[in-house]
């Protein structure tokens, strides 16, 4: 059980008992005055209640259970400090289709995916509900249109209000909870390095990052492309793979002083996405055609097999500078490959969306964080 | 300044090319600190049950917000489509940043469908013009507020409303139709001056409230889901309006806010308002106070709610103090309000005293008037003495003292209106009150200028406070009226006439009080009597005749024993050579101590020294008490000189038995005897005990047995105390015989027997055959006496040539003793 707690909004880190707690009740003269909770229980009881979760109002007496990041105020999650969280972030350029794979992610996990691993899916909030519900599901899933673009969090600072959500792991001895933090980003917020500093500072503060690569944005694909059926999308400057990843690196370098020699631990999915759009250049034979059958498990050989092939289509379209620089940077980082909708949209509209190989990323991300077993 | 516009959309930058949401074109000059504000102010989501409908369905939204005394923002920002990718979602923002006054020239809301708001440009502009003003006129309704607010339901709501900003702790959402929003808002503007329609920061829609940095914002889809309580909510679709906390602002200006009353009534009020809120930045229960204030002020105290009119007052002397070094005209009145506002309250409520202290501290800071306020302190200074509060009435004086000079306390004590007000005010059934008053008001009291005219009537209070004591005893002041008439005393100092004079009107008036006895004692008690005789009683006892007998009763309470009062009473007499005083004197002092002094002694003292200032009642009295216990004994020569008085005064009339005493008395000095004292004296015996007898008999047998034996025994043999009469008649014969060796008078003592006069025995028929019965017996006793020797041939000799010797030769025969005496 953590006994500390990582504010998911100012990423500070602290002691589960130094939460603040914020007067709830109207009445109350002093409402919405924050306030110390108790002291926490010592001995014995501390074993029972090691967190304290709600407070008396010193004004009003009335017991709050909001519970407050004493450094920046933000409102913690009801189970911080008792869940097992963690945080991922799907980052990547504009118009790589974040959003849209965050929504066939949290689709597939509850359903399909859940089902394999014999997992609960859940909105740990109301504001988590409403949004992927208002934002991600119904637009995409029952009325088959494409997803606003995200705001930049400058504009709309709940692009830096994450997602949470609650994975329960059924499990054959005992349940484990775990708490998903996923965060959105505008791709606004990637063209620059201040940018990336300021409004999408918390991908320092996440325990795995998933990439997401715009194949379309890439030279040697749209040429592949051109011609086809496919719809290429306008250029995007500054949302090169290349340059994202790189202000990444420089990210963290700013953020924790790293050193040039040394690498970025934690584990980084870099996804292409939209891969359906390339199938017509992939090998009809390809690993990518096929779904990733995880069967409460990480079926690593076919991660294994997809790394292997999405690095080799990357050393052909994009030469080997993406990889190497991905190889000395980052210690641990796998490529994938994924498609949100299933199939490119057309006018603007979609008429199913299946999507394709979306949780395999996360789930590599599981393993690596010991959640979830694997398979060869 | 100019305005400075900007437009802010999802496109592809003309000049840059970069994609996405960004500032498409903007007027030089907007810093990155307003751009920062800005950003917060843009985002726009379609609402998700709009998503699909045309844009020209999907909510515009006009915002506004105030930045500060610089700068303030009005932008629309409105779904316009697609962007470059081909994504739902797109917006245009077009917004307008100047100075407050200028964005705030009409109320922001009326701005709202204006056509001056951009929705598209596709311009390869980038660079926008500044403005000098909003050029396009409003396109709003000036009156829509008065008709939209009118219905009963609306018009709770919009109170609600009012309150809810007032409060200011949570965001306030709006759920009706984006037009109807608009006019709330403009409702909501109106209810507040000017100046504080700057800070009513606004949004006719967000698509997220929770982080919307606005006070007002719109929800023109019912959302479908609940708001905590961290919001206020005025749906006004469903009629569920949120609970605010009250708000006297609020409920001032909603009561008045229809067209009419909003022109007469609360344009005054935000008149009034403006300037005394010019410091500050946002609406807040500082226009709560200011509304209490106002109406505290112009409304009268009817209808006062005091805590908030404390509350307000306090903050006005807050705000006085904050900002002590930019302080106008307005600003000290408004103070020397609260000062007096918090001087009402205070009588309703002694707990505000603090706040009053603190309010009056700081007016005399900053009022170079200060001294003016002097009598309204007084005044409430009286107030609090006048209620029994003598603690706050203390603190009240300290604080009193404090602040003005004692100069100025007593000039303004001494004011005739003020010392009117005073006067009539002081309770008249009260001690405690009225002693306070002296002690803490009175002492300024200028008892020798012209303002003393003003100062009888709080002497009257202060008697008839008195008065009002419940007394049982006169003589007994109560302590509460002592300690009041000594405070009284000690404040007029010197001028006491001043104050008796007063009492003494007073006493005229309620001739039943004991107010002016008690105070006159009070004023004469420590003077010697001689000293009293001039300046108090020839004056006062003429006036009140019973005066006298009231003071002399005091002094007399004070005396316990014989001789103090003797000489009091002494004392008092001489001190009045008319006979008529000085019996009422005497007869005064006697009613009064009788009972508990040594009665004898008294009456002795008094016959003996002042028998002619005696009433003769009381001297008839006195005589008769000192004899009733006094016994027939040989007097010294005052006492004798006393009875010499008595028997000779003929206005005497003493009963004979006491009459007997003294003739006794004056017959062991030496007086002649007298039938009527033989009588008198026989009489008297004739009615005592046996020892009383045997010790007057004893007395008078002494000093008659020689010279008057007849009158000696008719005077003193009574029959039933023959043996006692006997018992002393024979000790002295004896001792004329054995002792005195007087053997002529003992034969004539024997020689009066045998001659017994025929009174005698007409008087007492028993005592002659007593005498012989016992006269054998006697000499044979006396024979028998070692002493008898020395006279033996003496007597005998003269004896035996006694005629009437044979009657008694068997008491001298010698018997025969030894051996055979006893048979011869």
């Amino acid at each position: 059980m953590p006994k500390s707690i990582t504010c998911p909004s100012c990423f500070e880190i602290y002691p589960v008992d130094h939460v603040k707690f914020r007067c709830t009740n109207a009445q109350c003269p002093d409402f919405n005055q924050v306030f110390d909770g108790p002291e926490p229980a010592k001995g014995p009881l501390a074993l029972l209640r090691p967190v304290v979760t709600e407070a008396p109002c010193p004004t009003c007496e009335q017991v709050s259970f909001k519970r407050l990041c004493p450094y920046c105020g933000f409102e913690l999650m009801h189970d911080a400090g008792i869940t097992e969280e963690h945080t991922v972030a799907v980052i990547g350029g504009r118009s790589t289709g974040k959003s849209t794979y965050i929504a066939a992610l949290v689709h597939r996990l509850k359903n399909e995916v859940g089902m394999n691993f014999e997992a609960g899916v859940g909105a740990m909030n109301d504001h988590t509900r409403q949004r992927y519900r208002d934002e991600f599901e119904v637009p995409l899933f029952r009325e088959h249109r494409l997803l606003a673009a995200t705001q930049s969090a400058s504009v709309d600072p709940t692009a830096k209000t994450p997602m949470i959500f609650r994975i329960t792991f059924q499990g054959r001895r005992r349940a484990k909870a775990v708490n998903l933090v996923l965060f959105d980003t505008a791709g606004e917020d990637m063209q620059s390095l201040d940018m990336m500093s300021a409004e999408a500072r918390y991908i320092c503060f996440t325990d795995g990052l998933i990439f997401l690569l715009d194949p379309l944005q890439i030279d040697a694909v749209r040429q592949l492309l051109h011609g086809t059926e496919i719809d290429l999308p306008e250029r995007v400057p500054g949302s090169e793979p290349k340059l994202i990843v790189e202000r990444l690196r420089q990210l963290y370098e700013r953020q924790f002083r790293l050193k040039g020699t040394q690498k970025i631990k934690k584990p980084v999915a870099f996804t292409l996405a939209k891969i359906d759009a390339l199938f017509s250049l992939i090998d009809p034979s390809s690993t990518l055609h096929r779904s990733g059958e995880h069967f409460g498990y990480l079926n690593r050989a076919d991660v294994e097999s997809v790394h292997t092939e999405i690095t080799n289509y990357l050393l052909t379209w994009m030469g080997a500078e993406f990889d190497t620089f991905a190889r000395i940077n980052f210690d641990n980082y796998h490529y994938f490959g994924v498609s949100a909708l299933g199939q490119p949209p057309t006018n603007n509209s979609l008429e199913t969306v299946s999507p394709h190989r979306v949780e395999d990323p996360l789930l590599w991300i599981f393993y690596q964080f010991g959640l979830i077993k694997d398979k060869k | 300044m100019p305005l400075k516009q900007l437009y802010y959309t999802s496109c592809k930058h003309p000049v840059t090319g970069t994609t996405g949401f960004q500032v498409k074109a903007a007027s030089p000059g907007i810093s990155q600190q307003t751009m920062d504000v800005l950003n917060n102010l843009m985002g726009y989501k379609i609402p998700s049950r709009l998503a699909n409908q045309p844009i020209e369905e999907h909510p515009a939204a006009l915002r506004y917000y105030y930045i500060n005394t610089q700068e303030a923002i009005l932008l629309c920002s409105q779904s316009n489509g697609t962007d470059e990718f081909s994504r739902p979602g797109n917006y245009f923002v077009h917004a307008l940043i100047g100075e407050p006054d200028i964005i705030n020239e009409l109320p922001p809301v009326m701005y709202w469908g204006s056509p001056l708001w951009v929705d598209r440009d596709d311009s390869p502009t980038v660079e926008l013009p500044t403005l000098s003003k909003i050029s396009d006129e409003a396109k709003f309704d000036y009156n829509a507020a008065w008709a939209f607010i009118k219905s009963t339901e609306r018009r709770q709501w919009f109170h609600r409303l009012l309150c809810a900003i007032i409060d200011g702790r949570r965001k306030i959402v709006i759920v009706d139709d984006i037009d109807n929003i608009a006019i709330w808002v403009y409702a909501a503007s109106l209810a507040f001056p000017k100046r504080f329609q700057a800070f009513l920061s606004f949004s006719t829609y967000h698509h997220d409230p929770r982080t919307a940095p606005f006070t007002i914002i719109g929800q023109p889809i019912d959302p479908d889901y609940s708001f905590s309580n961290e919001f206020f909510v005025l749906n006004a679709r469903s009629g569920d309006v949120s609970e605010a906390p009250p708000s006297s602002y609020a409920d001032y200006v909603n009561r008045h806010f229809e067209e009419t009353a909003y022109e007469e009534e609360l344009l005054e009020f935000f008149t009034w308002t403006e300037p005394r809120a010019r410091r500050t930045r946002q609406i807040s229960r500082v226009l709560d106070h200011l509304a209490d204030f106002y109406l505290a002020r112009t409304k009268g105290s009817a209808l006062r709610d005091w805590d908030r009119v404390v509350t307000a007052s306090s903050a006005i002397v807050e705000d006085v103090i904050r900002h002590a070094d930019d302080l106008q005209l307005r600003d000290v009145e408004d103070l020397q309000g609260a000062v007096e506002l918090l001087g009402d309250a205070l009588e309703k409520d002694t707990s505000v005293l603090d706040a009053y202290r603190h309010a009056l501290t700081t007016l005399q800071r900053h009022d170079s008037s200060f001294p003016d306020t002097c009598a309204d302190a007084i005044r409430r200074l009286c107030f609090f003495i006048n209620n029994d509060s003598p603690e706050v009435s203390s603190q009240l004086q300290t604080l009193l003292e404090n602040l003005y000079t004692p100069q100025l306390i007593e000039k303004t004590v001494n004011e005739p209106g003020l010392m009117a007000e005073m006067a009539a005010a002081l309770p008249t059934d009260r001690l405690e009150p009225v002693t306070q008053f002296w002690q803490i008001v009175g002492r300024y009291f200028n008892f020798g200028a012209a303002s003393a005219a003003g100062i009888p009537p709080f002497f009257k209070a202060s008697f008839a406070a008195l008065d009002a004591q419940s007394v049982e005893n006169a003589l007994r002041v109560p302590p509460a009226a002592l300690t009041l008439l000594g405070v009284l005393v000690k404040t007029v100092g010197e001028h006491r006439d001043l104050l008796l004079r007063s009492a003494t009107e007073y006493k005229h008036d309620h001739p039943d009080s004991w107010v002016f006895e008690w105070l006159y004692y009070l004023l004469v008690e420590r003077l010697p009597a001689a000293q009293r005789v001039d300046p108090y009683w020839k004056v006062y006892w003429n006036q009140f005749p019973d005066l006298y007998r009231y003071e002399l009763r005091r002094e007399l309470m004070k005396r316990t024993d014989t001789e103090s009062v003797l000489a009091l009473v002494a004392t008092w007499v001489q001190l009045w050579s008319d006979p008529d005083v000085q019996r009422a004197i005497t007869s005064e002092a006697l009613d009064a101590a009788w009972e508990r002094l040594d009665q004898v002694q008294i009456a002795r003292g008094l016959l003996r020294d002042l028998g002619t200032a005696l009433d003769p009642v009381w001297y008839n009295r006195l005589v008769e008490r000192l004899l009733q216990d006094a016994v027939i004994e040989s007097p010294d020569d005052q006492t004798a000189a006393l009875y010499e008085r008595f028997e000779s005064d003929p206005e005497l009339q003493l009963d004979p038995l006491y009459r007997a005493v003294i003739q006794g008395a004056l017959i062991l000095h030496g007086k002649p005897l007298t039938e009527e004292a033989i009588a008198n004296i026989q009489q008297r015996l004739s009615q005592i005990d046996t020892p009383t007898y045997e010790r007057a008999a004893s007395r008078l047998m002494s000093q008659l047995f020689l010279k008057q034996h007849l009158a000696m025994i008719r005077m003193t043999y009574v029959v039933h105390q023959n043996e006692a009469f006997w018992g002393v008649y024979w000790r002295l014969f004896h001792d004329l015989l054995l002792k005195e060796q007087r053997i002529g008078d003992t034969i004539n003592v024997i020689t009066f027997w045998f001659e017994a006069p025929s009174e005698l025995v007409e008087h007492h028929p028993y005592v002659v055959p007593e005498f012989f019965m016992e006269i054998l017996n006697v000499l044979r006793e006396i024979r028998n006496n070692r002493s008898y020797k020395r006279i033996e041939h003496d007597f005998e000799g003269v004896l035996t040539h006694q005629p009437w010797y044979p009657a008694i030769q068997k008491a001298f025969q010698k018997s025969r003793k030894g051996l055979l005496g006893g048979f011869f």
